[in-house]
C-alpha cells in the first residue's frame, strides 16, 4: 500500500512537471512545534524537508518528508514519518513579503516507534493518513533566491497503537487458574485521530 | 488583499481552537464466564451420584474416617479410597456431588455441601454411599440472584466456567486543557452473562453439631439425629471467613483479618470468647492446649501482604496474644502431631518444625520437602496425609522428624 502510494506520488509530480510552463527546483526546510493549542502544554515537535518544483509564479508542488514527535493522551509519545504531497499557493509571489497557503496530504509511517515484542506484553504501532493545511508568511531575500517562512496550521493524523497482553484467543497455552473473570485483558487497540495545531519556521530557496 | 485579511483572520481564529485526540479503543478479552444451572435441575440428577472410581483431576479438601480416605474434587464430588493400608490406597467409588467443596463425617454419616444444599449420605457401605437426606437452601449465599436473566427461576448457581472471548469498544476525546474524558459511546458484545464467584463452605463436627462456615456466616446444624441434620441458625461473622478448627469445647475460626474463638459448651448457642486480629491475609489455624498456630499468606483471594507463621498464646482464651511471628514463603494448611508442626508451603514445598519451644521455632526445623507442592495436611492415625495440586501423598510419621513416603495418588494429568 505504501509502495503504491509512493509510485502514484512520483507519477503525479512528473505529470505536473510536464505540463508546467515554467519549471525550477524548490527546496525548503522547516522545524516547529506540534501543539494542542496556543497554550504550551504537551507539546511535540516537527521537522520537514520539502523538495519540489515551481509551477508558474504562484504554485509549488512537491514531496514533503519529515518527522513528528508528539504526546498522545498525555501518557505516551509517538514518532511518525509523514510522506506527503505538498501544494503551495503564494499570493502576490513577486512581493518580498508574501502570504501563502500550503496543503500537505499523504501517509505517515509509525515505524520509528520501538515496538515491544516479548511475552507477556506486546505492542505494535500503525501509521495512517496525514493532512496538514497551513497558512504562512514568506519573506524573501532581495535577490528572491532565498526565503524565510513562518506558518501556522492544522494537523490531522491517523494512527493506532495495539497492545497485547498474554494474548491467546484459543486459550491453548493458558493456565485456567490465572484467568480472572473480569480482568484478564488480552488485546487493546487504540485508534487515534489526532487534531493538532502546528507552528513552523523554515527557510528555502 | 481581501484574501490576505481573510487568511489572517482564519489563522487567528485557528489559534483560538484547541486540538484534541479522538480515541477509539477496541478491546478483546479472554475471560472465563460462569455458566448457571438451577438447583431444581441439579436436585433431579441426584439419583446418579455413585459412579465407578474416576481419575483424580484436581484436589480440594481431604478427610480421613477410619480406614477410608475422602478426597474432594472441587465442585465435582468426592473420591473415596479404602486406606486400610496407606501404602496402597484402593479407589472404591466416586461420589458425584455437583457444587461440593467440603465434607465431614459423623458416625458413618457423610455430610457434604452441594451448592446451597447439605446432603447426608449413609456410609454403611463406603463403596455405595446412600443419600438419606437433603437440607435444601441452607447455604443460600451461593445463589446468584442478580447476575442471570433466568426470569422467574432466579435461584441459579454457578455450575462451571467456560472460556469466552469478549469484544468491547468505546470512544473518547482527550483534551489536555480539560482533564476529563468525553465518553461518546460504549459498546460491549459478550458471549454470555457474567457474575461473581460463589463462596466455599468449611465443615467441622463438634458436640453433635455440624458447623459450616462460608465467607461470612457460621451455619449451625444439630446432628444428634445423624441421618437427618437439623438446621438451627446462622451466625454472622463478618466477611473473609476461611477455616474452622474445633478443639475441645471451642471453635477457632480463621478469617482473613483475624481468628475468632467461640465457646461451644452450649453447642447450639456458640458464644464469641475473643477475637485475635492480624494483618489481612488467609489464615488456617491449628491449636493445642496453650498455643494456636496461624499461617498468614498472600494471594489473590486473601489480599494479604505477608507470609508468616504466627504463634498465638491462648492460655487465656479471652485474651489471645501474639508470641512470635516467623517468616515463611507461602504457608497454607498445617497440622500438629504432639510437639511437631507440619506446614504446607504451597508451591514452595512442605516443612516440619519442633514447636516445644515456641520462641525458637525457626531454629528447630526438622525437614523440608521443597518439591512437594502442598496445601493441606491431616495427621491421621495411620499416616500423615498431604494434599497439593499434584495429588495426595501419605507418609509414615512414626518418627516425626523423619517422614517416609508410603504412597502417592497422582492427578491424572500429572501422571
Amino acid at each position: 500500500m505504501k509502495r503504491i502510494f509512493l509510485i502514484v506520488l512520483v507519477i503525479m509530480a512528473v505529470q505536473q512537471l510536464l505540463h508546467a510552463q515554467h519549471i525550477s527546483y524548490r527546496n525548503q526546510q522547516e522545524v516547529g512545534l506540534v501543539s494542542y493549542g496556543p497554550m504550551p502544554l504537551e507539546i511535540g515537535f516537527a521537522a520537514r524537508s520539502f523538495h519540489g518544483v515551481a509551477i508558474g509564479d504562484a504554485h509549488t508542488l512537491g514531496v514533503n518528508v519529515g518527522v513528528n514527535r508528539f504526546p498522545i493522551e498525555g501518557k505516551s509519545t509517538i514518532w511518525t514519518v509523514p510522506l506527503t504531497i505538498k501544494n503551495r499557493y503564494v499570493l502576490s509571489p513577486r512581493r518580498k513579503a508574501a502570504f501563502f497557503t500550503d496543503l500537505d496530504v499523504g501517509y505517515a509511517l509509525a515505524s520509528l516507534n520501538k515496538e515491544r515484542k516479548a511475552v507477556p506484553v506486546w505492542s505494535t504501532y500503525d501509521g495512517g493518513v496525514v493532512m496538514n493545511p497551513q497558512i504562512g508568511l514568506k519573506l524573501a531575500s532581495p535577490s528572491q533566491n532565498f526565503f524565510w517562512t513562518i506558518t501556522g496550521g492544522y494537523l490531522y493524523q491517523r494512527l493506532a497503537i495495539t497492545t497485547y497482553s498474554n494474548y491467546d484467543p484459543n486459550f491453548n497455552s493458558r493456565d485456567p487458574s490465572t484467568v480472572d473473570w473480569i480482568g484478564d485483558f488480552n488485546r487493546e487497540r487504540n485508534r487515534y485521530a489526532v487534531h493538532r495545531l502546528t507552528f513552523m519556521l523554515g527557510f528555502g530557496f | 488583499m481581501k484574501f490576505l485579511k481573510n487568511a489572517w483572520l482564519f489563522l487567528l481564529a485557528a489559534l483560538l481552537f484547541y486540538g484534541c485526540d479522538k480515541v477509539t479503543t477496541e478491546r478483546t478479552y479472554a475471560v472465563r464466564l460462569p455458566t448457571f444451572v438451577s438447583m431444581s435441575t441439579l436436585r433431579l440428577q441426584a439419583e446418579q451420584m455413585v459412579v465407578l472410581p474416576q481419575p483424580l483431576e484436581s484436589t480440594g479438601k481431604i478427610y480421613v474416617y477410619g480406614d477410608y480416605l475422602f478426597i474432594n474434587e472441587p465442585m465435582k464430588g468426592i473420591h473415596i479410597y479404602n486406606n486400610a493400608d496407606p501404602k496402597s490406597p484402593v479407589p472404591l467409588t466416586f461420589l458425584k456431588v455437583p457444587g461440593n467443596v467440603d465434607m465431614a463425617i459423623n458416625a458413618g454419616m457423610l455430610y457434604v455441601d452441594s451448592y446451597v444444599d447439605l446432603l447426608t449420605f449413609d456410609l454403611a457401605d463406603p463403596a455405595k454411599p446412600t443419600l438419606v437426606h437433603r437440607n435444601e437452601d441452607v447455604f443460600v449465599s451461593l445463589y446468584q440472584r442478580d447476575y442471570t436473566n433466568a426470569g422467574s427461576d432466579k435461584l441459579m448457581v454457578v455450575s462451571g466456567y467456560r472460556d469466552t472471548v469478549i469484544s468491547a469498544s468505546d470512544e473518547r476525546i482527550y483534551k489536555p486543557y480539560i482533564k476529563e474524558v468525553d465518553l461518546v459511546y460504549d459498546n460491549v458484545n459478550a458471549g454470555g452473562n457474567y457474575g461473581q464467584g460463589g463462596s466455599m463452605a468449611r465443615f467441622t463436627l463438634s458436640m453433635e453439631h455440624l458447623y459450616a462456615v462460608d465467607h461470612y456466616k457460621l451455619h449451625l446444624f444439630q446432628v444428634s439425629d445423624k441421618r437427618k441434620p437439623a438446621y438451627i441458625k446462622d451466625i454472622e461473622l463478618g466477611w473473609g471467613i476461611e477455616t474452622i478448627f474445633p478443639y475441645k469445647d471451642h471453635l477457632f475460626i480463621g478469617s482473613n483479618t483475624g481468628m475468632f474463638i467461640y465457646d461451644v459448651t452450649t453447642p447450639g448457642e456458640p458464644e464469641q470468647v475473643s477475637r485475635y486480629q492480624h494483618m489481612r491475609a488467609c489464615d488456617p489455624v491449628v491449636v493445642n492446649d496453650d498455643y494456636a498456630f496461624v499461617t498468614l499468606r498472600t494471594g489473590v483471594a486473601c489480599g494479604g501482604a505477608q507470609n508468616v507463621l504466627e504463634v498465638v498464646d491462648i492460655k487465656d482464651l479471652t485474651n489471645p496474644r501474639l508470641v512470635k511471628s516467623y517468616p515463611m514463603k507461602n504457608p497454607h494448611g498445617l497440622g500438629l502431631a504432639d510437639d511437631v508442626l507440619y506446614l504446607c508451603e504451597g508451591a514452595f514445598g512442605f516443612k516440619s518444625f519442633r514447636v516445644s519451644d515456641v520462641h525458637n521455632v525457626a531454629n528447630n526445623a526438622l525437614e523440608s520437602f521443597e518439591n512437594l507442592v502442598s496445601t493441606d495436611v491431616i495427621v491421621a492415625p495411620k499416616s500423615l496425609v498431604v494434599i497439593g495440586e499434584n495429588g495426595v501423598s501419605q507418609y509414615d510419621y512414626t518418627d516425626k522428624a523423619q517422614l517416609k513416603l508410603l504412597s502417592k495418588i497422582q492427578l491424572a494429568k500429572s501422571k
